[in-house]
């Protein structure tokens, strides 16, 4: 059945999947050099994906080749001069993309995240949906409807991590364009029809999780949660809907007034992440723990918003005294392993890579100034108006 | 496959005690927040030095500026002598101390050292006098710290403060004046010094001294060189020199690159040789003119996927790891 829908070789995807965990425990130091090695040579993938520059640059120069085949396309069809051909070229040239991708590229070539099969996939479905919607004829719920079925597609049959994100911000917009198509009261609903669909998103794939217990989709389901997660709570965040409010239905609302269910609202952007961090603590779910903090933040930047005290760095200041006092007082509980939390690094993440975080680190470390223009920064690395302690490191 | 450690340890690759520990942490009967904890101390390190920081300028008359200068030089006197305990003797191989904030440390007090030395600078009235040393001594603290303390980021700083010194000293304006000196072109140092910093790179890591530093001289240099001839391409008198200076660079870099798999760098020339080619061809055509323009179409499908196909082929020569 999966063999069916994923376009990749299941067992050499796994095998992939073993390498790269056990690269992981090698590096974590958990596991020996001559462990790693013989789990190296039994575990042997045919995939072929290269390293991550090597894929940047395919990636790029496929995405170019591919995005400008329908120039030389659409000089054959220039003769037939009219909107229905140049649509049936856009379709022709998509379907041929996702055919040598799919059958060449991915089943007889065991590419896999090589750059060129994901410029490969964009590039074929955005020619098949724009051969498909060109025109402007067509109502708008199927410009999402379409985008959503497209990057679904993507998502499952390849595997495709970007496409499963785009796959929320369609089934997004889907909803949107479909309450806003039904109209009248159901628009004021908005809000809490989106945090019951993702709401429903997020228990539908903890229970899709324990069906499809293959590790090829594990992370899938990290991404699928997190995602509907953070959309759940910025579906009852009061800045968004408040400001959402205002801007796409029309609310005429002045500086200090509250938009209607005002308390609800100040409720779910407060709630939600104790929820988050409650349940993470309870169920020790390291997603769940990362998305509360990560709304904790949001939240306590949209109250400052509404409610502040009108000093800015006096709060600054002292929310960077609670964070440190929090972070120490927790690293000294932890220090010896309380209900199975604890602070050492027991592996390391795998959503991280050294060598991007090390071009990452030197990019955004090196001050303020960027490499290529060096006239500009005179005081290099200090800091000129913070004066006080160093402030920019 | 459902259980991967499940299936190594079946497979008697990995140990029963090491299958334990990552069966625990699996089912999450062990969670880790090693980066949780860190990244919130991160963030209130640097919420709360960026509010005081601000709060003390506000703040503070003459006494309370000199106070300051004197809390930042105790500062670092008080960093030193902790990084003083940790930190290992110099060598010119690779040190890594493992105490896991010793990195936070070196960064605050490098930081510290320079802040101070502006603070200094600016309330003195110095600026126009030092203006030039400054960065050159900002330079020296950082790669001095790079250098006795094994610190890549800081490395970076320091070149970056470097490439800053070179580009201010050279520059067409007179920063301190604010005169406008209509001179040589800032992109011909971009490029010298890209040069200077690959050798150096190279150098270096021929000498094993901190030849683990080559990555990121030669990340800069290459950037710095890349972008000058990228500049120089796009004003200028020579447009055509540069453009063919940069096709042959690039292009010999690449071939080079891909002989050491330093994919990154590989990266890099294969789109500035890319372009450069790119740019000739475009200007060839026009120059011939009579209706060769329609070549163009053809031009970006036919090189870049013929150029894809032929990486292709060579399939073995970059696979991961």
């Amino acid at each position: 059945m999966i063999n069916k829908i994923v376009a990749y070789n299941i067992a050499e995807l796994e095998k992939k999947k073993v390498l790269t965990k056990a690269k992981n425990l090698y590096k974590s130091k958990v596991i020996s050099q001559e462990q790693w090695q013989n789990i190296n040579i039994i575990y042997t993938s045919k995939l072929y994906s290269p390293s991550i520059f090597i894929r940047v640059l395919f990636f790029i120069l496929t995405l170019i080749g591919l995005s400008t085949v329908s120039g030389p396309m659409s000089l054959i069809f220039i003769d037939i001069n009219s909107q229905s051909a140049i649509q049936i070229m856009l379709f022709i040239t998509g379907v041929s993309t996702m055919v040598i991708t799919d059958l060449v590229l991915i089943k007889k070539n065991n590419h896999y995240l090589s750059g060129v099969t994901e410029a490969g996939i964009y590039t074929g479905l955005s020619f098949i949906a724009f051969g498909l919607l060109a025109g402007d004829h067509i109502n708008m719920l199927v410009y999402p409807l379409v985008g959503l079925l497209f990057s679904a597609f993507a998502a499952i049959r390849y595997l495709n991590l970007l496409a499963l994100m785009a796959t929320f911000i369609f089934l997004g917009w889907f909803i949107f364009q479909l309450v806003f198509s039904i109209g009248g009261t159901i628009e004021a609903l908005l809000p809490f029809i989106f945090m019951l669909v993702f709401g429903g998103v997020y228990f539908g794939i903890k229970k899709l999780k324990i069906k499809l217990t293959n590790i090829i989709f594990e992370n899938h389901f990290i991404l699928g949660q997190t995602l509907a997660l953070l959309t759940f709570y910025i579906s009852g965040n009061y800045f968004v809907v408040r400001e959402l409010s205002i801007e796409l239905m029309g609310l005429n609302l002045a500086a200090q007034d509250d938009i209607p269910f005002a308390f609800l609202f100040y409720g779910f952007t407060v709630l939600i992440p104790i929820t988050y961090i409650y349940f993470g603590v309870k169920h020790k779910s390291i997603l769940l723990i990362r998305t509360g903090l990560l709304t904790i933040a949001l939240s306590v930047i949209t109250l400052k918003y509404y409610f502040s005290l009108g000093m800015p760095m006096l709060t600054i200041t002292l929310s960077g005294a609670i964070l440190i006092t929090i972070a120490f007082l927790l690293v000294n509980y932890l220090k010896q392993m309380h209900n199975g939390f604890t602070t050492a690094k027991l592996l390391n993440d795998q959503w991280s890579s050294q060598n991007l975080t090390a071009i990452v680190a030197n990019q955004t470390l090196g001050g303020n100034n960027l490499p290529e223009t060096p006239n500009e920064d005179i005081f290099n690395g200090g800091e000129f108006g913070g004066g006080g302690a160093g402030s920019n490191f | 496959m459902e259980n991967i450690y499940k299936q190594l340890f079946k497979d008697k690759l990995i140990n029963e005690k090491q299958h334990e520990l990552l069966d625990a942490i699996q089912s999450n009967k062990i969670i880790s927040l090693y980066y949780e904890l860190r990244l919130t101390l991160y963030l209130g390190i640097l919420l709360f030095t960026s509010g005081l920081g601000y709060f003390a300028y506000q703040n503070l008359g003459n006494i309370g500026h000199i106070l300051s200068m004197l809390l930042i030089a105790i500062a670092i006197v008080v960093g030193f002598f902790f990084i003083k305990k940790y930190a290992l003797p110099y060598s010119s191989e690779k040190v890594t101390v493992t105490k896991p904030f010793f990195d936070y440390l070196l960064l605050l007090v490098s930081l510290l050292m320079i802040a101070l030395l502006t603070y200094i600078q600016v309330y003195f009235d110095l600026v126009e006098l030092l203006l030039y040393w400054t960065s050159y001594l900002s330079t020296a603290i950082l790669l001095f710290m790079a250098y006795r303390y094994d610190n890549k980021a800081l490395l970076a700083m320091g070149i970056t403060a470097f490439a800053a010194s070179v580009g201010l000293s050279i520059s067409p304006v007179n920063w301190i004046r604010g005169e406008w000196v209509p001179t040589s072109s800032l992109y011909l140092i971009s490029i010298f010094l890209g040069i200077v910093l690959i050798a150096v790179g190279q150098y270096t890591h021929q000498q094993h001294i901190k030849a683990h530093f080559k990555f990121t001289y030669q990340n800069f240099g290459i950037l710095l060189y890349y972008i000058g001839c990228l500049s120089g391409m796009a004003d200028g008198d020579f447009q055509h020199l540069f453009t063919f200076i940069l096709l042959v660079s690039a292009g010999a870099l690449s071939y080079y690159t891909w002989q050491t798999k330093e994919f990154l760098f590989f990266l890099y020339s294969n789109l500035c040789c890319f372009i450069a080619f790119t740019y000739l061809i475009f200007s060839l055509l026009f120059e011939i003119g009579n209706g060769s323009e329609i070549l163009l179409v053809y031009y970006f499908p036919v090189t870049c996927i013929t150029y894809i196909v032929l990486l292709i082929t060579k399939k073995s020569h970059f696979t991961n790891d």
